[in-house]
């Protein structure tokens, strides 16, 4: 249904590392260690058949998210003709169900009163949900079971589909910020591009049959490749038993991962510019680099986000030299945490007569990442307290907490997750610059700048050497 | 057109016949409403040297919500001051007579905690979101902001260099097009005329002077509204207030809704724009939210964006649709689609719009409609933060800050001829906005009255 998570989740989970150290850091004083915290109130099993069941309570209002994540998406596109399939299926699921789907979803979810419902394809997870009154819980289980355990997909359906996720599709081309995000991403992956758009290529979206539809569905949306997830004021043993008796029908099958070698990324071996040319008044700079693998090297995610929350702070120097400056209008860094390669992202915007002195400034502070006292203790104090008042925030909504816990389920497992606020705050300055070192500085990186036609031609001269000389130390 | 009046004939039955299977309401509505009663009956108002306070007192997390609710929006400024109150209130995060320069910054950072600005049409919210450990040196930094800001030329050409961007890239989303060209069309005679953020004009041209003497003549107690969500003490907040807002003048503000903004004919706006889809937004005016006739409104453009959004997207006609409620002062409805068939939807559209208007929505689905309500009041009040901003609206808009739990049982009185004769009554002239092909507006179709 969407590209994007439901309210109060993060899809780029590196912009909101807070968000997941949030999750549970404060239900305990810091000297402890919160795996310990998160094990008194996180409870999982695995069914029979493989199925992962999480279960993480919070009875601050009585409702219920249960989510589904299954393990594909984007990275699973291993051929052209692949390239939005699996976004195409998360759509066509809600057309294709039996059980209590036999109507349709939206009858179906209305019947469970579900307060919301959609689906989310990413990069490395595609996700279901639906947050409803607990009191309806074994119905809402049921009905997630009966969403992704099997499917049909007659043709006409699939046409109708295909005219709304081109719909989809066209609506993300109309928005300027999306166009530069498309562009960038394919300067920055290069021939990796189709394992990293879950949105999908039109052409193949439209050419999409019922039997490629058929083949993804039987290979990943398997039990032992997927996970429940249910979140709010529930009780984990009567998640494990409404889960048991929905999903025991849903067959086991063949790993999908087992004998097949998903090649890595293609690496940046240079830096690369361009430009997008769009409807926009001023400018915006994009640029990306490739960043840590978490199955590779974990301590990187956890240094990228540290790294990120100390430059994003409103007095971090960064913001001082550019933002207070009034070179750029905002500047903010972002990781990913992606299996393959995630990427590391750096936003800034400013006006098309600060140009040259804002392009200038931004190389330059690039440069500085790994300089001795780029960021300073204060700074770490700081992003702590941040930190633990975002914990605070975030134990309060319930419902929300149920996509961060399925998509990391599904790029790396539940112990990332539960590990991950201790190894954040394991994190020391110097774990944050040897991640500075590895992946940043004097690294090859992207910069893509949005622009309007207008602009473009009348600073051709700045713009061009600006990108001419990107990357050049 | 045939097909379309039997698929929304089918979709109101089965509707009908859905709600015939739900849990009986009362015993429903009693179990998903288990907090909200006793979470409002420990929810208390008081003055504080003239400053209305709404204060809910609960200790579930350490998490304090305070919102400060500056009332009368884009009614307090001229057309050539527009945006002047968040101008002043973002321009003092740069600093202060108590924390000059970037020490404002540095004190609010060492707390953890978030400071907000947002501007409405019918108010500003100045807000902040903490852990009740760091209160009171949060609240320094938060009251003295407003009060003693110091607006030097960094402050101001900081702020007005973050401000004009990000107006003028307002309409850069055709999303953001779409709302500003049906905006100036629906309240074109409005007070809502005046964008709350200002315009590039008002922005550009705003002194420190000029933000002085908004500040001179519109900071006064009896334009706030403070609401208070956490586990803090009345003897706190009235400390707190006492040393601060409540040293302002009181002043003889008073707080009213805005009129109405009644369109007397359907009306078209279209705009060219080069986009791979066509975007389509259109509003009509509704009741005040303190009519009776409102919850009934309410539930009549529920009732059609559920339509719409259930027959275009089946149909494959577009990935979204729907039909937005403006919960405001002046409120109102509207519909909303982007779609490369205009024309296609636009039928269907007017055909939903008949149906409405002519058949009766059973008794089954005006129930399931309520239960979603207080399903949705749970959903939408989690957080402290979410639920101060609740108790606010209900308050403002319905004059009283219980009207939002009870609003469930308000809506279980609305009967299916309520429904058919509120949406005959205001879901006409409609004003539409079109942004996208021009040469496939359908035009007449739009015009309809």
């Amino acid at each position: 249904m969407m590209l994007t998570p439901p309210r109060g989740a993060c899809r780029v989970l590196g912009a909101c590392a807070a968000l997941v150290v949030a999750l549970f850091g404060a239900a305990a004083p810091p000297a402890l260690a919160q795996r310990a915290t998160l094990e008194r109130m996180i409870r999982d099993t695995v069914l029979a058949n493989g199925l992962h069941v999480i279960v993480v309570r919070n009875a601050s209002v009585p409702l219920a998210t249960i989510e589904v994540v299954v393990r594909t998406g984007a990275f699973s596109q291993l051929t052209p003709e692949d390239e939005g399939v699996p976004h195409l299926l998360e759509h066509m699921l809600f057309k294709s169900g039996d059980g209590t789907m036999a109507g349709s979803f939206d009858d179906a979810a209305y019947k469970v009163e579900a307060i919301a419902h959609n689906g989310v394809t990413e990069a490395e997870a595609v996700a279901y949900y639906v947050t409803l009154p607990s009191k309806n819980l074994a119905k809402g289980v049921k009905l997630m079971a009966d969403l992704v355990r099997s499917a049909e997909f007659e043709r006409e359906a699939l046409k109708s589909e295909q005219r709304v996720v081109s719909g989809e599709l066209q609506r993300k081309a109309a928005e300027p910020q999306y166009l530069l995000y498309h562009q960038a991403s394919q300067a920055l992956w290069g021939e990796g591009w189709s394992r990293k758009n879950p949105g999908g290529n039109l052409l193949a979206v439209m050419g999409a049959t019922p039997d490629r539809l058929r083949g993804f569905f039987r290979k990943y949306y398997i039990p032992n490749n997927s996970a429940l997830v249910v979140t709010g004021d529930v009780v984990a043993a009567e998640v494990f038993e409404a889960a048991a008796k929905s999903f025991q029908s849903w067959k086991q099958g063949d790993d999908p991962f087992k004998g097949t070698s998903i090649a890595p990324m293609p690496p940046l071996k240079a830096s690369r510019t361009g430009v997008v040319e769009a409807d926009v008044t001023d400018l915006t700079f994009l640029v990306r680099w490739h960043g840590p693998s978490v199955g590779t090297d974990a301590a990187g995610t956890y240094a990228a986000d540290v790294f990120s929350e100390l430059l994003n702070q409103p007095l971090s120097g960064l913001q001082q030299r550019l933002v207070d400056s009034g070179l750029f209008q905002s500047v903010t860094l972002g990781y990913e945490t992606q299996k393959n390669v995630g990427p590391i992202e750096l936003y800034a915007r400013t006006t098309p007569e600060k140009l040259e002195a804002a392009g200038a400034a931004l190389k330059k502070e690039i440069s500085l990442f790994s300089q001795p006292g780029y960021f300073t203790d204060d700074d770490v104090a700081i992003a702590k307290k941040r930190q633990q008042v975002l914990t605070a925030f975030q134990l309060e909504t319930a419902t929300s907490l149920a996509h961060p816990v399925a998509s990391l389920w599904s790029v790396v497992g539940l112990d990332y997750y539960m590990d991950y606020v201790d190894n954040v705050r394991a994190q020391t300055p110097d774990d944050v610059r040897r991640f500075v070192a590895r992946y940043l500085a004097g690294k090859p990186m992207t910069l893509t700048v949005l622009v309007s036609p207008a602009n473009r031609r009348a600073m051709r001269p700045t713009l061009d050497g600006l990108l001419s000389k990107w990357g050049v130390e | 057109m045939i097909r379309t009046s039997a698929r929304i004939a089918r979709l109101a039955l089965a509707m009908a016949l859905l709600g015939t299977v739900a849990t009986p309401v009362a015993m429903s509505a009693a179990a998903q409403s288990r907090d909200a009663p006793s979470l409002d009956s420990v929810t208390v108002t008081y003055e504080v040297g003239g400053v209305k306070v709404i204060h809910r007192p609960v200790s579930a997390t350490d998490v304090v919500a305070v919102n400060l609710y500056l009332l009368g929006g884009v009614r307090q400024v001229s057309a050539d001051k527009a945006g002047a109150e968040p101008f002043l209130l973002y321009a003092s995060e740069y600093g202060t007579k108590g924390y000059p320069g970037s020490s404002a910054r540095l004190a609010l950072a060492h707390t953890g905690s978030w400071i907000t600005v947002s501007a409405t049409a019918d108010y500003t919210r100045y807000s902040f979101r903490g852990i009740k450990q760091e209160f009171d040196s949060t609240w320094a930094v938060f009251a003295d902001r407003l009060l003693h800001p110091t607006l030097d030329s960094a402050a101001m050409t900081i702020t007005r260099g973050r401000l004009l961007p990000s107006i003028r890239s307002a309409s850069e989303s055709p999303d953001g097009h779409v709302s500003q060209v049906a905006d100036s069309l629906a309240f074109e005679s409005h007070p809502y005329a005046i964008p709350a953020e200002g315009t590039e004009g008002s922005i550009a041209a705003m002194t420190a002077d000029d933000l002085r003497s908004y500040s001179a003549a519109q900071m006064m107690t009896s334009r706030m509204l403070l609401v208070v969500v956490g586990d803090i003490s009345r003897a706190q907040i009235e400390r707190v207030v006492t040393a601060t807002f409540a040293t302002l003048p009181r002043g003889a503000y008073t707080w009213s809704l805005p009129a109405e903004w009644p369109a007397k004919a359907p009306r078209v706006a279209a705009i060219q724009r080069k986009l791979p889809t066509n975007y389509i937004l259109g509003y009509f005016s509704g009741p005040l939210q303190s009519s009776p006739d409102y919850p009934a409104f309410a539930i009549a453009v529920g009732y059609l964006g559920g339509i719409l959004q259930d027959i275009i997207r089946s149909e494959g006609l577009s990935y979204a649709a729907g039909a937005p409620l403006l919960e405001r002062g002046a409120t109102g409805g509207g519909v909303y689609v982007s779609t490369v068939r205009p024309d296609t939807v636009l039928k269907i559209i007017n055909t939903a719009i008949d149906y409405i208007q002519r058949d009766a929505l059973p008794r089954q689905a005006l129930i399931k409609h309520a239960q979603r309500y207080t399903n949705g009041y749970h959903y939408r009040t989690e957080s402290n933060a979410e639920q101060a901003d609740v108790l606010a609206m209900a308050q403002l808009y319905r004059g009283d800050f219980h009207a939002a739990a009870d609003y469930g049982a308000v809506l279980r009185k609305v009967s299916g001829g309520d429904v058919t004769r509120v949406a005959r009554k205001y879901i006409r002239n409609i004003q539409y906005a079109f942004v996208g092909d021009t040469t496939r507006a359908p035009i007449k179709l739009m015009l309809k009255p």
